[in-house]
This record gives C-alpha cells, structure tokens and sequence, in this order.
C-alpha cells in the first residue's frame, strides 16, 4: 500500500513534468468555473473537475489505481479526465468569448488572442514527440532488421533458432515470425512478462547476460578480467545454449579475435561475416 | 442533441466488429480452433454484419441522415476551420502511415499476431520467443480479442503483422477518433457548425501536443493507436461522455463490453464504466442543485407574494 501511495505521489510529479496539458485543463476548468460558462455543460465540467481532483490527490489516485489493476502505470488513471475534449471545449468557449467581443472591430483584436491560445498549447508539450530520440530508434530497428533480413535470405529453408544481442533480437519475432528466440524481449522489457505465466530459467538469464558482455567487449576497451570471464563462461554457455536448440548464434564482428576463435572451435564451425555481424550457423 | 447520427452508427459498427471478433476468438482460445478457420468464420459473420449494417441505415435513413435544411450552411470561417482540421488531420494521417515513432515498450501485439499466423493456432505459442507456452497465460489476457482481428485482417489482405498493426490500424484507430470527437462536438454544440469546427480543430492540434508523454491522448493515438487502451481512450471514451450526455445508456453498456473485449480491466469493469457512473453521479448532483434552487426561489416567490 505505502508503495501504492508513493506511486501516486511520485506519478503525479512525473505527469506534469514532461509537458503541461494537465495545466492547461485545470486552466480551461478554472476558466469554466470562474466565468460561469461551465452551466451549459455543467455535468462534463463536474465530471471532469472531480475527475481530476481525484487523481492529482493521492488519497483518492491510489484506489483508482487499484480499480484499474495494477497493471497499469499511474498515468492511465487520467483515462478518467476527459482531459482533451474538456481543454478543448473550454478553450472554443474562450475564443468564442473573444471573437464575439471584437465582432465589430473585424480581426484585428481577436486574431492574436487566438494565435497566443494556439502558441500555449503548443508550449505544453511538443509536436510528435522528441524527433531525436525517434531517430537514434529507428536506426538501431532499421539495422536490426536488415541483419535479420539477411539471415533469412542466407539460411532460407532452415528453422532459425536465434542467439544474438539485445539490440537485434529485439526486433526479430516482429521481421519473421517464424524465428525462434531462447529469450525474447521480456528479458530486458519486465513490462512484458505480466502477459505470461512462463518465466526464465537461471542458466537463460546467465546466457543472456554473457551475450550482452560480449557485446560490450566489441565496443572497444574492456577490463581484462571480464574478458576473461566471458572465455572463463564461454565453453558452458554454449552447452546451454545448445541445449536450448539454438542453431545460429549471432555476435558482433568487432568482438576481440579470442572470442571468436574460441566460439568456433567450441561450435565446431567457422564464422560468417553477415554486415557488422559474425554469424556462427549449425546447419 | 437526441438524434442518432451518422457518427454514432460508424463507431457502434465498429464495436460490432469487435464483438464478433471475441466470439470467435473465443471460439479459437476454448475449442482449440484453427487461426484460418477463425479467420474465415469472422470475415462470414462481418459480410452478415455489413448487410445487416446497411439493411438497418437504410431503413432508420430519415432519422439518422440529417437533411440538408436542417443543416445550416457553413459560412467562410466555418470553412475555413474544416480545412485546417483536415490539414492536421492529413498530417497526422501521414505521420502514423510512416510508422516511424511507434511505441513497443510493454506491448508485444505484433509478435502476437505473427505468432497466430505462423502456429495457426490462437494462444498456444509465446509470442516473444515463439516457442510453445510452458506454463500458459493469464485467462483475462487470454480472452482479449485484438490479435485476432489484426491476424485476421493479415490473413485476408495479404500484408504481414508489422504494416498492418503499426500502420494500417492506428490510420483507422485515428479516423475513428475523430468520428468519435465529432459526435462529442455534435452533443456540446448541436446547432454551431462553427464551434464544433473549432471544437474538432482544438482536439486535433491538442493530439499533436500531447504526442509527448506515454499515457496522454495524443500519444497513444499518434505512436501506439493499435492498442485496446489508445481505442478505448480515444475511441470509445469520447463517444461514452457523448452518449452520457444524451442518456442512450444502450450505447455505453456496448461501450463497457467491448473495453472489456480489448483491454485488461478490473474484472470486466473498466474505465468506460467508470466514466458512465461518474457522469451519473455528476448529472444526479447537478439535478438535485437545480432542483435545490428551484425549490428555493418558489419559496422566496411565495414569501415575496404573501
């Protein structure tokens, strides 16, 4: 319960840090009461008011939360707010109020009240996210994909069971199917594994952490002892991942030479390069 | 406003859609049915559906389609409004057609749905590693029948998981939301053209706004429209304080059912249900109040005269 309390508390704070249409709605509410407009649509304006009260408040944000399972995050309490068609029918009775007031004197005075409304919203959040971010994103997909694309294009009639970073597995399942994974995005994503009762073994969660080691030591510069750990682990690593009936292990090709000697010799195969990547196949 | 509209026929046939979509994805999950037969049972039952769709505006046209004179002509700013909504509406259109900025943290419905088309089966195969399921998952989960409507619209078109979940519905998940939006605008401005243009143009511009932050209307719609919470928050939600607003209770009871359909509610009561009863409690407060002042200005009538 105390953490539920927290949750909401901390929740709240998060909720308006990013952008400020919650300011907004309050400021088209205070608006709404303040001037009167709120009797045409009194019940919505109740509604909406008390709606919002109740999860801004901790009190009464941590039964809502329970309401909705725990599941969910507390942002999705504000499902309750009508939060967008109240902004922005308080803001169509405001402009109203304004174009009306200047009816005789043409645009000259309503128009750059109306421009301001439109330059606050805008200042409450941003257009379409952070593009940056996105794009930093979509490269990491596009190339997860294209690597992917071009395993199945080498290895078409053969049933993948896939070994690979984070980076790539990520996208996998969702480029084909048809491929298999030992562990899949529910590893790094624990959102995602309230959506199944199946959980990782222990080994799967050393295997997984062996790879993204791995991974790192292509990087660049790694602590000799943990490259030594990942030689140390190697040998067993695979047994498990074998046992797992993984038949293609993907890594990066920038990992240092030992590793990859060390991986074919174990594997008993040697290294394809596929793009940036090595691909070890047991076809 | 009373009147059903137009708008208000295209979202119940949507949540039609979406219960024959549960029936047979019921169907599929307890009598262990094939994904091709689930899929070709549920293009069946929507041809019903259509005709019966079709049967039904026909019939009920006079009090669904409004006449032209009863609708006032739009004057030059009304149309002006209208444009600039269908700009940012084209925008935004644009914008998830690129499928550029879709949002995957937490959700696996892509993979879900790639999982049912390969296995041919509904609910046997986990979806993040495709292997079969060892210990199974939740039955609330279980019984949510997005996937297989998704699946099946693959199945029938053609296209893979990816294009048609990330683009192809979040395009229609957005279109219905503005139906959705205009019906509000319908029941807050019956007879202002003008403010309801405002009304839609205000919302559409608020989406783009709120594209920042998980959780808020404009994101889910934007970077997340194939989800049961970004349908029911943009969707269902608006149409439900509409639909509150003019007492069709039918309307919020199909609301409630199909939210159930879609998301993980608290045992089948979720955020419609939730919204239904505040804005009852709401419109039973606002009733009382009047009622309340009525009584005492009759009072203050009857003192005044005696």
């Amino acid at each position: 319960m105390t953490d539920l309390f927290r949750n909401a508390g901390l929740g709240w704070a998060d909720y308006k840090a990013d952008g400020k249409l919650a300011a907004l709605l309050i400021a088209a509410l205070l608006y709404l009461w303040l001037t009167g407009k709120a009797k045409e649509q009194k019940t919505l304006i109740l509604y909406a008011t008390v709606a919002a009260v109740c999860c801004i408040l901790p009190v009464t944000a941590v039964p809502l939360m329970l309401y909705q399972t725990k599941f969910y995050d507390y942002e999705w309490i504000w499902s309750l707010v009508p939060l967008t068609a109240v902004t922005a029918y308080g803001l169509v009775i405001f402009l109203e109020g304004q174009w009306k007031r200047r009816d005789g004197r043409g645009f000259r005075g309503a128009l750059p009240v109306t421009a301001l409304v439109f330059l606050a919203i805008s200042l409450c959040g941003n257009l379409g996210g952070d593009p940056q971010e996105r794009a930093e994103k979509n490269a990491e997909r596009k190339e997860a994909i294209a690597v992917t694309q071009m395993l199945l294009e080498s290895y078409p009639e053969e049933e993948i069971c896939l070994l690979a970073p984070a980076g790539i597995l990520e996208y996998a399942r969702e480029t084909d199917p048809r491929i298999r994974l030992v562990y899949g995005r529910n590893m790094w994503d624990m959102s995602l594994n309230a959506y199944a009762y199946d959980t990782y073994d222990e080994k799967t969660t050393e295997l997984y952490q062996w790879v993204e080691l791995v991974e790192q030591s292509a990087d660049g510069w790694m602590p000799d002892e943990d490259k030594e750990e990942i030689l140390h682990a190697l040998k067993e690593r695979i047994r498990d991942a074998l046992e797992r009936k993984v038949n293609c292990i993907l890594l990066p090709a920038a990992v240092p030479s030992e590793i990859a000697e060390r991986m074919e010799a174990v594997l008993g195969t040697k290294a394809r390069t596929m793009g940036d990547y090595l691909v070890f196949a047991l076809f | 406003m009373k009147k059903i509209t137009i708008g208000d026929c295209l979202i119940a046939g949507e949540i039609m859609v979406i219960g024959a979509a549960e029936v047979w994805h019921l169907a599929a999950v307890f009598r262990k049915m094939s994904f091709t037969n689930c899929a070709m049972l549920l293009a069946a039952s929507l041809c019903v559906l259509f005709v019966a769709g079709t049967g039904f505006l026909i019939v009920r046209r006079k009090h669904i389609f409004i006449k032209p004179r009863e609708e006032h002509s739009a004057g030059k700013a009304e149309r002006v409004l209208w444009v600039l909504f269908a700009l940012i509406v084209i925008s935004q259109l644009i914008f998830v057609g690129m499928g550029n900025a879709i949002y995957r943290k937490g959700d696996m419905m892509a993979e879900t749905v790639g999982s049912f088309l390969v296995s041919d089966s509904v609910c046997q195969v986990n979806p993040m590693t495709g292997m079969p399921y060892t210990e199974g998952m939740p039955l609330r989960l279980k019984i949510l029948c997005l996937p297989t409507l998704y699946g099946s619209l693959c199945k029938w078109t053609g296209l893979g998981p990816v294009p048609v979940v990330h683009r192809i519905v979040p395009m229609a998940v957005l279109l219905s939301s503005y139906v959705s939006f205009s019906v509000l605008g319908r029941t807050l401005f019956p007879r202002e053209g003008e403010k309801r243009a405002c009304f839609l143009l205000l919302v559409s511009f608020l989406m783009w706004v709120g594209a920042y932050r998980y959780g808020m209307d404009g994101f889910d719609l934007l970077c997340c429209g194939f989800r049961g919470v970004a349908i029911r928050g943009s969707v269902l939600l608006p149409w439900t304080l509409s639909l509150c607003l003019r007492r069709r209770w039918f309307g919020i009871l199909l609301c409630v059912l199909a939210e159930a359909c879609m998301v993980w509610t608290f045992y089948g009561c979720g955020m419609c249900l939730a919204v239904a009863a505040g804005m009852g409690a709401a419109k039973l407060f606002c009733n009382r109040l009047q009622a309340g002042s009525r009584t005492d200005e009759n009072s203050a009538e009857r003192g005044n005269e005696g």
